[in-house]
């Protein structure tokens, strides 16, 4: 097995030791960071993400493997600056006004990270306004979580904030959580929706790429 | 004002002007029995006066006590005290307490209700004395300082009264609510409600007696816009009329109740109302819509005297509902009803926590007089919602599963299964956690991963579907199966994990190990049908010995009937309500590592 299946399986697994062995040894090996990003860690991160969506992996798993994702990317970070690596894209995420579930949207942001994308995490009740701000700070998807239907008409509301400050068009939106649907996303004018955390990285790959 | 100290507690009382004992120790909470509504008639309310000046005893006490007199004897209702005083009140004058069964643990509480009966004699010389007839009537009920009279009452008064008859006075708190010739009406009736969610409980309790005379539950009406609270919320978010709707929907449900239960409602003189916070704003026509966004704070949560008329409930004219006092938005008056039940507001020698496990799940623990709360959502999956083959535990629900050489399965009320409800849902999955079919993260094994160990019967029992595992639980005999899915495994996890980082999160913040638990209280329909071994396998619950847990059934039921039968207990759920301290388990940062790791079948 190669170094970077190593890393990829460590990932998968949980095993943060491991990870970070591969890491290590990937890099002595003179392995490019920007090569052990993709073909391990992303490349792990994928697969946990396929086993969320088919309820093989459930949130302690899927946690796990991100601990462990954070502890190879917290070696491979000051390489990938050094070499001027640029992200995927930046995503800034939050749970909208008025909501305080944090844990499907702290899977969205570790499946966003392990498909390679900078995260700005707004964390949880974020405002309109903070949407807005953080597109104005550079982030060019925002992700907006709900988990109470009493609190998703918050999401239009921050679509209608980015209109009203004139940069609806400099972002992507994406949206999800439990009661949230496609016919919601195409009602208030998101660009994307996520039925769970894994498609959540697919789109915003998607559309990064278009 | 006096001082009264009070024996054989030795507790003090004050006695205010020229009020008397008894009145003076009613409002220090201690009821003595007066059948005669304290007119010196009855000779029920003898004590003794061991030191301090009271007033000369009256023409009625003579005739009652005669030689007693001498020895210290007086009525309380005839003494007034003119210096500090002290008073023994023996047994026999104290108020019987009246047994209620909370689900075998019985509480003695004094039987005080908020309304009462209370005869009197309309004599024409009573009347010189009096600047009106009302007053008159207030100082035949010996309730002159504090009666108010309803109009209609007052109308009567005008004409209705003849000389020389003895007449009922019907009395809510401080309210006269009606006078009726003697005997012409039943016992006053009292209805406590609680007003859950999924189901409405009516018990109707005779007033005089303290007797249940009838009770009836149904599903609540207002299911048919959401079955959660947060639907409901929505609903009045959404819908122009949906807030009428639902309180509608709730008030014809309490309607059918009442008619169920075979009572004359015209002779209800009070309800007291529990259910969780939003249910109790539905009830009262209030909007709900802060409960629905952070920081989820009630438009209300003391307990309110509402006219019946208002909602309409369909009681007397007079009849006043009382909505009791809740504790959070998530922390309703079903909860505070239910630690009523239970004694929480007694201080309690040691750790006890009281779980109430539903959609959401309400946790409330005790130390000494300390006591915390808090809620969490274990959502659906206990109750059978949004599983595969999940149902309520009504007929046909798979309620026990054991796995053996074979799944043997008990089914609520026949033998061929429609379903799975929560506790069959606890039992199949710590049942193949412990046969090893399930791992430790949640998975369900495939037939060829399985111990080797495994019997072949329940090898046989795991399938696959396009969406992942399955295991057959049973076969109905239509052929069709019942099983779980994986995604009922989840759902599962997802609600035991609910339940334990509540618990874990309470312990907690008082700092008090698992292990020092002495006794779990588990109230609710679902948890009476728990297998806490079960339980404790999947640790939903923490290792706590099958002898120190105790279920304890509808505790919110029985909370209300306490506080519809003694007043003092209303009183005392008031103030617990404003003592508990509340947790805010989803905004404590160490929440989300909590709940993941709670997550987790270890």
């Amino acid at each position: 097995m190669g170094r970077l299946e190593e890393l990829a399986d460590s990932i998968i697994s949980g095993k943060a030791d491991a990870a970070v062995a591969a890491t290590e040894g990937a890099l002595a090996d003179g392995t490019p960071a920007a090569e052990i990003l993709s073909d391990g860690l992303i490349a792990g991160m994928q697969v946990v993400g396929e086993r969320f969506k088919n309820h093989e992996f459930y949130v302690p798993e899927v946690l796990i493997a991100a601990r462990a994702m954070k502890m190879s990317m917290a070696i491979l970070r000051p390489q990938l600056v050094e070499q001027d690596y640029e992200p995927v894209g930046t995503v800034a995420i939050g749970t909208v006004r008025g909501d305080l579930h944090d844990i499907g949207k702290n899977l969205v942001a570790m499946m966003l990270e392990g498909a390679g994308f900078e995260i700005m995490d707004l964390g949880i009740d974020v405002t309109p306004e903070q949407f807005v701000q953080a597109v104005k700070d550079g982030a060019g998807i925002i992700a907006l979580s709900a988990l109470l239907t009493t609190t998703m008409p918050a999401m239009k509301d921050t679509v209608e904030a980015l209109d009203a400050a004139g940069i609806r068009d400099q972002v992507k939106v994406i949206i999800g959580g439990a009661p949230v649907t496609e016919t919601y996303a195409n009602d208030i004018g998101a660009d994307g929706y996520g039925p769970d955390a894994a498609s959540a990285a697919e789109i915003a790959t998607e559309l990064i790429a278009a | 004002m006096r001082a009264l100290t009070v024996l054989p507690d030795g507790s003090r009382a004050e006695s205010v002007e020229d009020s008397n004992v008894l009145e003076s120790l009613r409002r220090h909470g201690t009821i003595l029995t007066s059948p005669c509504g304290g007119e010196g008639t009855c000779g029920k309310c003898r004590i003794q006066i061991e030191e301090g000046s009271v007033n000369a005893p009256t023409p009625q006490e003579r005739g009652l006590l005669g030689n007693a007199l001498g020895e210290g004897d007086r009525l309380a209702c005839q003494t007034i005290a003119q210096s500090d005083a002290t008073v023994r009140i023996p047994t026999s004058s104290r108020v019987p307490n009246v047994r209620v069964l909370t689900g075998g643990t019985p509480r003695e509480v004094p039987f005080f209700p908020n309304v009462r009966r209370r005869s009197f004699t309309w004599e024409r010389d009573g009347l010189a004395d009096a600047e009106s007839l009302v007053d008159a009537v207030a100082d035949l009920l010996d309730a002159r300082a504090d009666l108010r009279v309803d109009l209609p009452v007052v109308r009567e008064l005008a004409t209705g009264l003849e000389y020389g008859e003895t007449y009922e006075a019907t009395i809510i708190g401080d309210r006269l609510v009606a006078v009726a010739p003697e005997a012409a009406d039943a016992d006053p009736l009292g209805v406590a409600l609680d007003i859950g969610t999924t189901t409405v409980v009516a018990q109707v309790v005779n007033l005089s007696t303290g007797e249940v005379v009838g009770t009836d539950s149904r599903v609540n009406d207002q299911s048919r816009f959401g079955g959660d609270v947060i639907a409901r919320i929505n609903h009045c978010f959404t819908e122009d009329h949906g807030l009428d709707e639902l309180k509608d929907a709730v008030l014809s449900t309490i309607k059918e109740c009442i008619a169920a239960s075979g009572v004359d409602p015209s002779q209800v003189y009070e309800a007291v109302a529990v259910g969780n916070t939003t249910m109790m704003h539905l009830l009262a026509g209030i909007s709900p819509e802060s409960l629905g966004q952070l920081p989820y704070t009630p438009v209300m949560r003391a307990g309110v005297d509402v006219p019946a008329a208002y909602f309409p409930m369909p009681f007397s004219d007079t009849a006043s509902v009382h909505l009791m006092a809740g504790i959070a938005g998530y922390v309703g008056a079903d909860t505070v009803a239910a630690m009523l039940a239970a004694g929480f507001d007694e201080p309690y020698e040691g750790v006890r926590l009281l779980a109430d496990i539903g959609t959401n799940c309400e946790l409330v623990l005790q130390r000494g007089d300390e006591v915390v709360a808090c809620s969490t959502p274990a959502g659906p999956a206990f109750e059978g919602a949004r599983l595969e083959h999940g149902m309520l535990a009504g007929p046909g629900a798979i309620e026990r599963v054991t796995v053996g050489d074979t799944c043997e399965i008990r089914v609520v009320g026949r033998a061929d299964p429609s379903g799975i409800c929560g506790s069959g849902v606890v039992d199949v999955t710590a049942q193949l956690l412990e046969a090893g079919v399930i791992e430790i993260t949640g998975r369900l094994t495939d037939a060829e991963d399985a111990p080797a160990s495994l019997p072949d019967d329940i090898r046989d029992r795991i399938g696959s579907t396009e969406y992942g595992p399955i295991f057959v639980v049973a076969r109905r005999e239509d052929g069709e199966t019942v099983h779980v899915t994986q995604r009922d495994i989840r759902e599962t996890q997802l609600a035991k994990a609910a339940v334990r980082t509540g618990i874990d999160t309470l312990l907690h913040s008082m700092d008090i190990p698992a292990t020092d638990i002495d006794e779990l209280l588990v109230a609710g329909g679902f948890g009476s049908y728990l297998n806490t071994a079960n339980a404790r396998r999947l640790g939903m619950i923490p290792d706590i010995d099958d002898e120190k847990i105790k279920y304890i059934g509808n505790a919110a039921i029985v909370g209300a009937r306490l506080a519809l039968i003694s007043a003092e207990m209303r009183a005392r759920g008031e103030a617990l309500s404003r003592r508990v301290k509340h947790v805010q388990v989803a905004l404590l940062p160490s929440f989300q590592d909590r709940f993941a790791e709670a997550m987790l079948f270890e």
